[in-house]
């Protein structure tokens, strides 16, 4: 199949990596390049003859929309169109399609390898024929599809970046190094990773837009970003994709 | 620095214990204080079987564990109890007047040197200081259940608590081969902090219906978690996991990002506690292992 995916590091690579694995002609586009090459009088070829696209875009709502409006447009209309449902809910991500009955929602987390979870969730446009290819798309990756309900984050994205929030206000007040409040979570309660080192592997921008939806969805304080979590983002310290976030990385 | 050699322990319930254990295999002088003589038989037993099994399994030296022994006593005299401490670690049931009012005493009968320790999940430390005449030498001590085996220790500075107490603190969790992390007097601290919207993100998931309780569970796994949040609220107790809820939100003022969920009301009200009463959010009494 012909695959194009367009959205932020590191999720674009990770689901790339498994469709190319699958044999699939894969084209992947950072965000900010796709949306230059659609304005551009050439357009994007691949776009005419995709079969699949992959929307991971996560840091801004408005810009969500943008290229989801764009590539919608400019797609054969029974193109299948799987957008991450991290941020916004595949009902918001559909509503901002062209032909949204071929829109559904996914959720995966950086790192991904073959046999792993990909929650999947219908939007209120979706029909059965779109949710019957997503999943047997899903399949030919080797992820395992989980069926969840609609909503800004899915399951997994809202528990963990809530609790990387939270890491996020605790070291903002100075209750501890970023250190501590990591080695505290995985020697006092077992996890698997640091929040604050978890936070750098998927982008701190990530992050952010899943706090940023969750607060737009719910409408509650108690989805508000730590402050702390915007001026990161605002300074460009995204991560470990940007050599920098709560921690250092060599590049 | 103050040497510490001798250590009480207050409250032989489940985390005195493994405190007093852990101390004790350190090779502290150690005394395990209770007000309920059988308590602190029971507890000496607990103790004595899990060296045993330490042993048994290889995990504890038999020279630690025959020191251990020996220097490990108990009393049920407070004053008896604290008055040779270098350190006293509280271990009391989660109540700040209970706390004060034994802290109270303890500052009366232990020498002017001894530091005082609060292993409480909840309290604030500066606030338990407030009761004692030296609230320099008062800090947090706070252990992870099993107490013997969990490698962590929050060492907590109160609003009072000096460099040289607190490093005191940090070194005694060296000693007992844990890892000490320093930690502002704050509600609930960094984990039981840090880890409330694991359990209040999952209960709002599963109120509005978004996945199942099994379905939640094996997507949280899927992250590398050992267990998910439903699955370790069973095993830590529906009951345990509500009043420490209940605890942050009040403690913060309402905060609504600790806002307790009915659900968590509605498993401890029914008596769905959890492993311990058989049926929390899964059934454990079945013969074919755990049931949704």
């Amino acid at each position: 199949m012909n695959v194009i995916i367009a959205g932020e590091s590191p999720f674009i690579e990770a689901v790339g990596a498994l469709c190319r694995a699958a044999g699939h002609q894969t084209t992947l586009y950072l965000v900010e390049d796709f949306i230059g090459a659609l304005q551009s009088p050439l357009g994007i070829d691949d776009l005419l003859i995709a079969d699949v696209v992959i929307e991971m875009h996560h840091e801004s709502a408005d810009a969500k929309q943008e290229l989801l409006f764009a590539l919608s447009s400019a797609l054969p209309p029974d193109a299948l169109i799987l957008t991450s449902a991290l941020t916004v809910s595949a009902t918001q991500a559909a509503a901002w399609c062209a032909a949204p009955q071929r829109v559904v929602g996914f959720g995966v987390l950086p790192p991904l390898a073959v046999g792993d979870n990909v929650e999947i969730a219908a939007a209120l446009q979706s029909d059965a024929a779109a949710l019957a290819r997503a999943a047997a798309f899903w399949h030919t990756l080797g992820l395992a599809p989980v069926t969840v309900g609609d909503g800004a984050g899915l399951v997994r994205a809202r528990i963990l970046c809530c609790v990387i929030n939270e890491a996020i206000g605790a070291l903002q007040e100075g209750i501890a190094t970023a250190d501590a409040i990591d080695r505290a979570m995985q020697l006092g309660t077992n996890y698997p990773r640091g929040p604050l080192a978890w936070g750098d592997l998927l982008g701190l921008d990530t992050v952010l837009g899943v706090l940023d939806g969750l607060q737009s969805e719910w409408r509650e304080d108690r989805y508000r970003p730590a402050p702390l979590l915007t001026r990161m983002v605002l300074a460009g310290r995204l991560g470990r994709k940007t050599g920098r976030g709560f921690y250092s990385y060599d590049a | 620095m103050t040497t510490i050699a001798n250590v009480t322990v207050l409250g032989a319930g489940t985390m005195g214990s493994g405190i007093a254990q852990a101390t004790a295999l350190a090779g502290y002088r150690v005394l395990l204080y209770d007000v309920a003589e059988a308590a602190l038989a029971t507890a000496l037993a607990q103790i004595g079987a899990s060296i045993d099994q330490g042993v048994a399994r290889g995990k504890i030296d038999a020279t630690a564990a025959a020191r251990a022994r020996v220097a490990l006593h108990v009393s049920h005299d407070l004053a008896v109890a604290v008055q040779a401490a270098d350190l006293v670690i509280e271990a009391a049931p989660e109540q700040l007047d209970l706390k004060r009012t034994l802290l109270r005493a303890v500052d009366a009968a232990a020498p002017p040197h001894a530091l005082l320790a609060s292993n409480t999940s909840s309290l604030s430390i500066s606030a338990l200081a407030g009761a004692t005449a030296r609230p320099a030498q008062v800090l947090g001590l706070h252990f992870f259940n099993p107490a013997h085996i969990m490698p962590l220790v929050e060492v907590i500075r109160g609003d009072q608590t000096s460099d040289a107490t607190l490093a005191a603190g940090q070194a005694f969790a060296l000693a007992l081969g844990k890892t000490p992390v320093v930690c502002r007097d704050t509600p609930a601290f960094i984990v039981n902090r840090v880890a409330r919207p694991f359990y209040g993100e999952a209960f709002r998931l599963l109120g509005e219906n978004v996945a199942d309780v099994a379905t939640i569970d094996a997507l949280v796994r899927s992250l590398g978690f050992r267990m998910g949040p439903f699955e370790l609220v069973d095993l830590v107790g529906c009951d345990v996991n509500f009043a420490v809820t209940q605890s942050v939100y009040a403690a913060t003022f309402d905060e609504p990002r600790y806002r307790p969920h009915p659900i968590q009301q509605r498993m401890v009200e029914s008596g769905r506690l959890g492993r311990k009463t058989g049926r929390g959010f899964y059934d454990y009494t079945s013969d074919s292992g755990r049931q949704p």
